[in-house]
């Protein structure tokens, strides 16, 4: 009896599939343990770090909103996925070969008076929420809504694979593009490695020389040496000088600086990166609902992996078992 | 091989390997837990050590008025001492908490002295302490959050098998001290009208 090289491979896809998605599993559940132990820090006063989780509304990278091309919805981030009808033996499907976003990053407002920014590069985002496609084929571009043509357009350079060339229809491709959007002000979950933001106000320190001048004025100013001499002793000592210097100094400082910050940077207080070995995620559900739905992943996992690859054994050991 | 007999090892193959894999996430899992709470406080040493910076400045433009009531200058020096001295997280939080009751008590007091309130330099110092205890505040909810979640852990099914295996026990929280919580009273010189 001939071996079934159909039923061989789907033998061996399952058991390969199903030991990955077991070993994904474990993956899936330290994912939603950490977010279960990480608790939410604030934006303003929050530490940076590793696993720095932080939930807040949305806003755009820019001032103005961006119009999301297929729905033409007003967004503060949208992304854009450009997907391929493949064919293999058996079956048809749309593999994803392209995807950008409105901008490379947004900022989140949890209302502590400071903003995070969220550099979504490298990022795994989890969402709900109504996806809008358009499909096409590669020999009717010039039918292609003008917003989705021109957002292609604009976005040209980070398209790695897609090129938007019109082919012969012998040639022609089907393509499918789908849309998802975060609405302004929409609640949105960050975890991941958080470093200072760009423009952190910083503690004034004094310069050695400012420090110089400041003791010299005291040196010359019987009211200052007095003013400084905590222990009243009449003699200022090297502790006290030293605290006085600074104070006055800084009180200098603070007299003749120009204010030249902008205050629209100062309230950016973390940025949000990708770091190897590190988990980025952003989610637009609620904290509960994200670790249900991992957490249920997780065990789908767990328990069909090995299930599906148990199966694949027996079916390829009953296959091979007929052959001998 | 009947397919019964390969099935029994299957199911027996993953679930060892499902078992040690669960081991090491609740392992790993409570070591990250242990490691937060360090870290957590670590953060909040870092804002401590700040204020315990700024400290002596304050003291000293408050000091340069010589009316300023002494009293409350020794307090918030002796709870300084006290946090400098202070090895152990409670020893800290307790020193922290005195020093907060302190400045609370300075600050309500320099309502009573127009020339120490609008002080270029007292302004300075009272806006920076200000920061630093919402920061404490919020990072002192911060550690206690991430102490409970810990607690929790370690009590919890099977969690509470891998933490008795690395020994680990029940970690306290940061609280406020009875001192923190009380009222500043606040004398308040109004105008006296003949």
């Amino acid at each position: 009896m001939p071996i079934n090289m159909e039923g061989l491979i789907v033998a061996l896809l399952g058991i390969g599939a199903g030991t990955y998605w077991f070993f994904t599993g474990f993956r899936e559940l330290k994912a939603s343990r950490t977010i279960q132990d990480i608790p939410t820090s604030r934006i303003s006063t929050g530490a940076v770090g590793t696993n720095v989780e932080i939930k807040g509304q949305i806003q755009s990278a820019t001032d103005a909103l961006f119009k999301s091309p297929i729905s033409g919805q007003s967004c503060a981030f949208y992304s854009l996925e450009i997907q391929k009808l493949v064919q293999s033996r058996n079956r048809t499907y749309w593999k994803r070969i392209d995807q950008f976003y409105s901008s490379d990053q947004f900022f989140i407002d949890d209302g502590s008076g400071a903003l995070a920014e969220v550099f979504v590069d490298g990022a795994n985002i989890r969402r709900q929420g109504k996806e809008h496609d358009f499909k096409i084929k590669s020999n009717e571009f010039f039918s292609m809504p003008v917003s989705l043509k021109t957002t292609l357009e604009k976005h040209a350079k980070k398209l790695r694979v897609f090129k938007l060339q019109e082919t012969s229809w012998l040639f022609s491709n089907q393509y499918r593009f789908v849309e998802w959007c975060f609405k302004p002000e929409e609640s949105v979950y960050v975890l991941g490695y958080a470093e200072s933001g760009v423009k952190a106000p910083t503690r004034q320190k004094l310069k050695f020389k400012d420090f110089l001048a400041a003791k010299k004025s005291i040196e010359e100013d019987p009211k200052l040496q007095a003013r400084f001499d905590r222990n009243q002793d009449g003699v200022l000592d090297a502790g006290e000088m030293e605290q006085g210097a600074e104070m006055v100094g800084l009180q200098l400082k603070t007299q003749s600086a120009v204010v030249e910050e902008n205050p629209a940077d100062l309230k950016i207080r973390m940025a949000f990166k990708k770091r190897s070995g590190i988990p980025f995620l952003i989610s637009n559900m609620k904290e509960k609902d994200l670790v249900k739905k991992i957490s249920l992943m997780a065990g789908l996992k767990l328990w069909g992996g090995p299930g599906v690859a148990i199966a694949g054994t027996v079916y390829l050991v009953f296959m091979l078992g007929f052959k001998v | 091989m009947s397919s019964t007999g390969i099935v029994v090892w299957g199911v027996i193959l993953f679930g060892a390997l499902a078992l040690l894999g669960y081991f090491l996430v609740i392992y790993n899992g409570l070591i990250s837990l242990k490691e937060n709470i360090k870290k957590s406080w670590a953060n909040i040493d870092v804002i401590l050590k700040q204020r315990y910076d700024e400290l002596p400045k304050l003291i000293s433009v408050c000091e340069s008025y010589a009316a300023f009531e002494k009293g409350v200058l020794d307090r918030l020096m002796q709870a300084r001492e006290k946090y400098f001295h202070a090895e152990s997280v409670s020893g800290k939080a307790e020193a922290s908490g005195q020093i907060s009751a302190a400045l609370k008590g300075i600050f309500a007091l320099a309502e009573n002295y127009p020339d120490l309130k609008t002080n270029n330099n007292f302004l300075q110092l009272q806006n920076r302490i200000s920061h630093l205890e919402e920061s404490l505040s919020d990072r002192r909810e911060f550690y206690n959050d991430s102490v409970n979640n810990y607690n929790i852990r370690i009590q919890q099914i099977p969690d509470v098998f891998v933490a008795n295996f690395l020994n680990y026990e029940r970690e306290d929280l940061f609280q406020v001290p009875e001192v923190e919580r009380q009222d500043v009273p606040i004398e308040i010189k109004l105008p006296q009208f003949n």
